[in-house]
């Protein structure tokens, strides 16, 4: 795992050097002397030769310190905690409606196999899902927002409000103003999952163990229990995709809904060439990918015990 | 009155090719306490009766006619919640396979209780102590109740899955190749805690077997099936000493140990008929060694060639002859 | 050799020194001019544009009216950073465009306006000039103007300056516009906007200390498409515009962009290089201490100590300052040479920053340098009309009326800043009344959607923006003025205001840096037009042919005309001439 981080983090820095685009010459106003961007270059170590850089930057993927952003002016934890924060907000009640969702309407589907319900439910499922996201948020808008007026249209609290993350998020007005956002994210999101699931659940009904329980003379409702919990597994992959996505931010969504999560700010970084907070952000959502799938196994491990490595085992 | 009584039951599947009967005209009775052996080659429908009175049928499969008498309760007729109540306390199955009939993300003990719980107000702890009462009854270790069936031997399992049919003292124990796949030592152990436990609590077996071993050692009566139907039927040792029908000399012959003289392996030549658009007269006909032209034209009826002793052959009656020349590689090579 | 292989050395040249711009630009490879020979057909033009702005419209528009003249164009979009690249690095090909904004803060010094743009030691790759303009008589003028104390003889030299681009018919503009175009809800009244800002700007806007609400609110809350991502007015990305609310400007603009005294009672030249300021009385910080003649002197030993980055080049001039009589509480500063923008360039660009603040901010931080300090909102102390009370990154910037201040906001308790990214999302929230004013310039299509909505109403006003063509002027056929003067006939001004900016804008009939909302406007007497028929006279007048296929062919080598036009008469390179010689 940490031959992996080296080599993500040295084609990160690779790609960095590939980057056209000076970030002194984004930073200091057009009409400002030559002087002026040179002076902010050296500032910001940007003078040093390639090898140094590389050490240095080297330097700070070993401490998880990734120096100071170009634009904010202060370190870059501080500008990623507070926007990854923002993004799990957002993502994370959006992440539990599609799992759980995902999971209760594609296992009914999987059961109810061949009914017009499913049919009916797997064409809107793909219909909602072709739509693309901002265009879902826009729509989402205009009927909620502008339209009927019930929700806010964007932020995280009332404009004049805002405050730590803390207070915002657990203010009364948050769950109104993460409403448009997190159901767009999960209407569009639930499609996959219910899909996954509908399909491992129509796998797993045929299975005699199923056979068994009925001839056991179980209740229905117990069986379709043991059915989810079968078909369950092939979610648990799919869930550490989706968490994966969780670190990158919805670009799209968090700019249509004024949400100043993370997407949004890799891209005004990217936009300014504020090179530490890039670094920052991608390597810790390496990171993150790397580390949920080391979870997704252990996951995995836990729910499926086919897989599950003990001392018994082994001695056996 | 027997305890089970199955009376000209047709089961069908819905198939991409059309409807394949997969039961055709079975009738079958067991008493109290009785072992009734089902035998013949896969595909005849003997798994398929196993499934048909417990009305485990897969989605595509359903009972076209006949009944299914359970202590004087015909089970085809039953609705869900009480069929629901008779499984189990009534009747029980051990699957074919139990390494695919046991829930693999489910510990074994918890598995048995289920079975328990979804009868009986038993609490969790009675019903985990039952669980592990009924693993030593089948010779399998109680710390093992905490165990997932893909920790256990194919036996053990197979153990596993007795002791689960066990649970609620049913008075019809269908097992459906209870042994097969197991090596000849474990067969042997499990067959016989199985017969002790069948002597012990008083109950009917059916068993489903390809194996004429397992029936001659275990059973009081067989019935032999071919393709959806039942071609002969009696006490297990006039029928294997004298058989009637040519397809169960032909099984004999399979499974030499049964012969007194130690004959040499002659398998049956062939395979049987499609049962989607069966041929008309005796089904056995295309592979029968002594087949003769009406055999191909007039279906025979199971008449009864010996006290208790039925068999569905035109030729029943040159049974004795026959049987003197089915011994013979020779005769099953020339059909 | 052609100038193309010369920008390629001095692009190598830098390139081992500058990680962003290691890696090679793909324009650069393409081969983005061939040189004009004179008695051939002028070859295929290259005009590099920007994606944004309606620029690829305009570029076909030109592109069509420019093969009437038989001559070919190429046109090659570029995004933002590449066209960026491709000026610094003069690999644009013939023509870009550009917009001639004034700098905010620099708007009331034509200096940023003249010198980056035109002065010939602007001329080298990677400076501003990106024309490559090299225009003796314009140098002149230009620092006759910078040293000239006398408003009046100031703005005539200013104006010579602007006559001398104009009669060379170099940066071909295209108009004054798009017009600035503000929605806001009507509750509030009584704003004033200033040119080339609008009403609801962040610089230099007198709206939000003036207006009133009807309803009686007292919070007012601003959209803006994006937001300073820190609160250090010492960084060289400028806060310090967006902070003038917080620190008070010595001196600022007032709606008509003319200087006036604002931290200070008053201020004058003693002489071309000396300078008397006096500091306001009766001032006070956010935290209530004082405002005293020593922050005032300590400001200016601040930024002198450190020069951070966005102050340098103005304050490399100052020699000395000295408070001269702290009962008055005036300060002297004295220059290294004349400079007479320094109101403009120094006293309007300079805040009044706490002494008792940023000392223990830079003992308890440990930094060496300003740029580098951790400003939270408790060290955001000033004495302006506003404090800062909150400032959540990328979300929001809320400030409250300081009530001490001798401006004191009347009408408003608390501003909020807040970020709305897209246009949708701006016009939905104006009609939704989630925010009072927008600082966004809409399109009068997109005004006429909103004012459908019974709250909102429009203000306009002119911009102090330029679109326009700049080319290389240092080689063929652009070295030829009567090419130049054919182009700038050929330019259609009026599409440019009536169909890009569905008529809000000014049509321009003159080469003028400065547009007539600025204060050093001068009238240029170069006027020209739209009417091709006329640039294919003008040409022809020329010398210039067209051949069987109907190209434009260039003089031949013989013409003795053409040969003085290109090389001896208007620009001189010196030292370069001979690089040119090989064209004729």
């Amino acid at each position: 795992m940490g031959f992996v981080l080296f080599m993500i983090a040295t084609l990160m820095f690779g790609m960095f050097v590939l980057l056209p685009g000076d970030p002194a010459a984004s930073f200091v106003e057009e009409g400002l002397s030559r002087k002026a961007l040179e002076r902010q270059r050296e500032l910001w170590g940007l003078d040093a030769p390639l090898h140094v850089q590389y050490l240095r930057y080297l330097g700070n993927v070993a401490t998880l310190e990734f120096g100071v952003s170009f634009r904010a002016q202060v370190p870059v934890r501080e500008v990623l905690v507070e926007k990854f924060l923002n993004s799990i907000a957002m993502m994370l009640p959006a992440l539990i409606l599609i799992m759980v969702g995902g999971t209760v309407i594609g296992a009914y589907l999987g059961w109810r196999r061949g009914t017009a319900v499913e049919k009916t439910a797997v064409l809107a499922g793909l219909a909602v899902e072709s739509m693309p996201s901002f265009f879902a948020g826009i729509v989402m808008l205009m009927l909620f927002s502008y339209g009927l007026g019930w929700l806010p249209s964007s932020g995280m609290g009332p404009s004049g409000s805002g405050g730590s993350f803390v207070a915002t998020v657990f203010s009364s007005d948050f769950p109104r103003y993460a409403a448009l956002p997190v159901l767009t994210l999960a209407v569009r999101g639930v499609n996959g999952p219910m899909l996954l699931m509908r399909t491992s659940m129509i796998e797993i009904r045929g299975s005699d163990f199923l056979m068994l329980l009925e001839a056991k003379g179980v209740s229905e409702l117990r069986i379709v229990r043991h059915a989810v919990r079968n078909a369950i597994l092939p979610m648990i992959t799919y869930f550490g995709v989706l968490i994966g996505t969780l670190f990158q931010g919805q670009v799209l969504l968090e700019t249509v809904f004024g949400w100043p999560g993370i997407g949004r700010a890799v891209v005004d970084a990217l936009a300014a060439r504020d090179f530490p907070v890039l670094q920052g952000a991608f390597f810790f959502t390496a990171i993150v990918v790397v580390g949920m799938n080391l979870v997704v196994d252990v996951l995995y491990g836990y729910l499926d015990p086919r897989v599950r490595v003990t001392g018994d085992e082994v001695r056996a | 009155m027997p305890l089970l009584a199955i009376e000209r039951l047709r089961v069908e599947y819905q198939t991409r090719a059309g409807v394949a009967r997969a039961l055709d005209d079975v009738s079958l009775t067991l008493g109290d306490n009785e072992c009734l052996g089902l035998v013949g080659e896969s595909g005849c429908g003997k798994s398929t009766l196993a499934l048909a009175v417990l009305r485990v049928l897969p989605p595509n499969g359903r009972i076209a006619s006949g009944r299914i008498v359970l202590d004087g309760t015909d089970v085809t007729v039953l609705s869900p919640r009480e069929l629901r109540r008779l499984r189990w306390e009534r009747m029980a199955l051990v699957p074919q396979s139990s390494m695919n009939a046991l829930d693999p993300v489910y510990r074994i003990g918890g598995q048995i209780a289920e079975a328990i719980r979804a009868h009986r107000s038993t609490p969790a702890v009675e019903a985990r102590r039952a669980a592990g009462d009924l693993l030593a009854l089948t010779e399998v270790h109680r710390e093992r109740i905490d165990h997932y069936p893909h920790e256990l031997s194919g036996g053990t399992r197979q153990r596993v899955a007795i002791a689960m049919a066990l649970a609620l003292g049913p008075a019809l124990l269908v097992a459906d190749e209870p042994t097969t796949g197991l090596d000849v030592i474990v067969q042997d152990q499990i067959l016989r805690r199985l017969r002790e436990l069948r002597r012990d609590r008083g109950m009917a077996v059916l068993l489903i077997t390809h194996d004429m071993g397992v029936v001659a050692e275990n059973c009081d009566r067989v019935a032999v099936m071919y393709s959806g139907r039942v071609v002969e039927q009696g006490a297990v040792g006039p029928v294997f000493a004298e058989p009637l029908h040519p397809y169960t000399m032909g099984l004999r012959n399979a499974f030499p140990n049964l012969l007194a003289d130690a004959a040499e392996l002659i398998s049956i030549p062939g395979s049987p008929p499609n049962l989607v658009e069966p041929p008309a007269g005796c089904r056995f006909a295309d592979r029968c060694p002594f087949v003769l032209e009406r055999c191909r034209t007039t279906d025979p009826p199971l008449v009864e060639g010996a006290p208790g002793h039925w068999t569905a052959c035109l030729r029943w009656r040159e049974a004795d002859e026959l049987r003197g020349r089915a011994r013979s590689g020779a005769t099953w090579q020339t059909a | 050799m052609d100038s193309h292989c010369l920008s390629r050395r001095s692009f190598l040249g830098l390139a081992p020194s500058i990680l962003g711009a290691a890696a090679v630009p793909t324009a650069f490879f393409e081969s983005v001019a061939s040189a004009a020979v004179a008695g051939r057909p002028v070859p295929e033009l290259v005009l590099s544009h920007q994606t944004t702005g309606g620029e690829p419209e305009m570029a076909r528009k030109l592109s069509e009216d420019l093969e009437k003249l038989g001559l070919r164009m190429k046109l090659r979009p570029l995004s933002l950073q590449a066209w960026l690249d491709a000026m610094t690095q003069r690999t644009y090909g013939d023509m870009t465009n550009r917009v001639k904004t004034p700098l905010p803060q620099r708007i009331a010094d034509p200096e940023s306006l003249l010198f980056e743009t035109y002065h010939s030691s602007q001329a080298q790759s990677p400076r501003y000039n990106f024309g490559n303009y090299k225009q003796p008589e314009f140098d002149k003028w230009y620092e006759l103007q910078a040293r000239e104390f006398d408003p009046k003889k100031r703005l005539e030299y200013i104006g010579r300056a602007a006559n001398v681009i104009g009669a060379d018919y170099f940066d071909c503009f295209r108009g004054n516009g798009p017009s600035v175009l503000h929605v806001y809800n009507k509750d509030w009244t009584g704003g004033i906007g200033t040119a080339g800002y609008g009403l609801a700007g962040t610089a230099f806007n007198w709206t939000w200390p003036l207006i009133r609400s009807a309803s009686g609110k007292r919070r007012v809350v601003v959209g803006q498409p994006s937001m300073r991502a820190h609160t250090n007015p010492f960084a060289p990305d400028g806060w310090s515009y967006e902070g003038q609310y917080v620190f008070d400007r010595l001196a600022t603009l007032d709606e008509n962009l003319k200087i006036i005294p604002w931290a200070l009672e008053s201020f004058g030249s003693k002489d071309a290089v000396t300078w008397d300021v006096v500091l306001r009385r009766g001032m006070k910080w956010h935290d209530g201490r004082p405002v005293t003649v020593d922050d005032l002197k300590w400001t200016f030993d601040f930024i002198l100590a450190h020069k951070p980055s966005f102050f340098s080049p103005v304050w490399d001039n100052v020699a000395s300052v000295t408070v001269t009589d702290p009962a008055r509480q005036a300060v002297r500063i004295v220059c290294k040479q004349p400079y007479a923008s320094f109101p403009a360039a120094v006293l309007v660009f300079t805040s009044l920053y706490p002494r008792h603040v940023i000392e223990p901010m830079m003992r308890e931080q440990g930094v060496s340098k300003p740029h580098e300090l951790r400003f939270e909102s408790r060290h955001v102390v000033g004495s302006g009309f506003f404090k800062l009370k909150r400032y959540t990154r990328d979300v929001e910037m809320v400030y409250e009326a300081n009530k001490d201040h001798w401006f004191a906001p009347k009408g408003v308790d608390e501003l909020v800043w807040k970020v709305v990214r897209t246009v949708d999302a701006m016009m939905g929230q104006l009609q939704n009344r989630e925010i009072d004013f927008a600082y966004m310039s809409f399109t009068p299509s997109q005004v006429k959607e909103l004012l459908k909505s019974p709250y909102l109403a429009v203000k306009e006003h002119p911009t102090t923006a330029a679109p326009y063509y700049t080319f290389r002027i240092d080689q063929l056929p652009w070295r030829d003025i009567e090419f130049r003067k054919a182009f700038h006939w050929s330019v259609d001004r009026n599409y440019q205001v009536q169909v890009m900016w569905e008529g809000a804008g000014r049509v321009v009939t003159e080469d003028s840096v400065f547009v007539p909302s600025h204060p050093f406007y001068t009238p240029v007497e170069t006027k020209h037009g739209y009417d091709l028929q006329r640039a294919r006279q003008i040409l022809k007048d020329a010398g210039y042919t067209w051949d069987g296929s109907g190209r434009l062919v260039l003089p031949v080598d013989g013409d003795p005309n053409f040969r003085k036009r290109v090389n001896d008469v208007v620009i001189q390179y010196p030292g370069q001439k001979n690089l040119y010689a090989p064209v004729l």
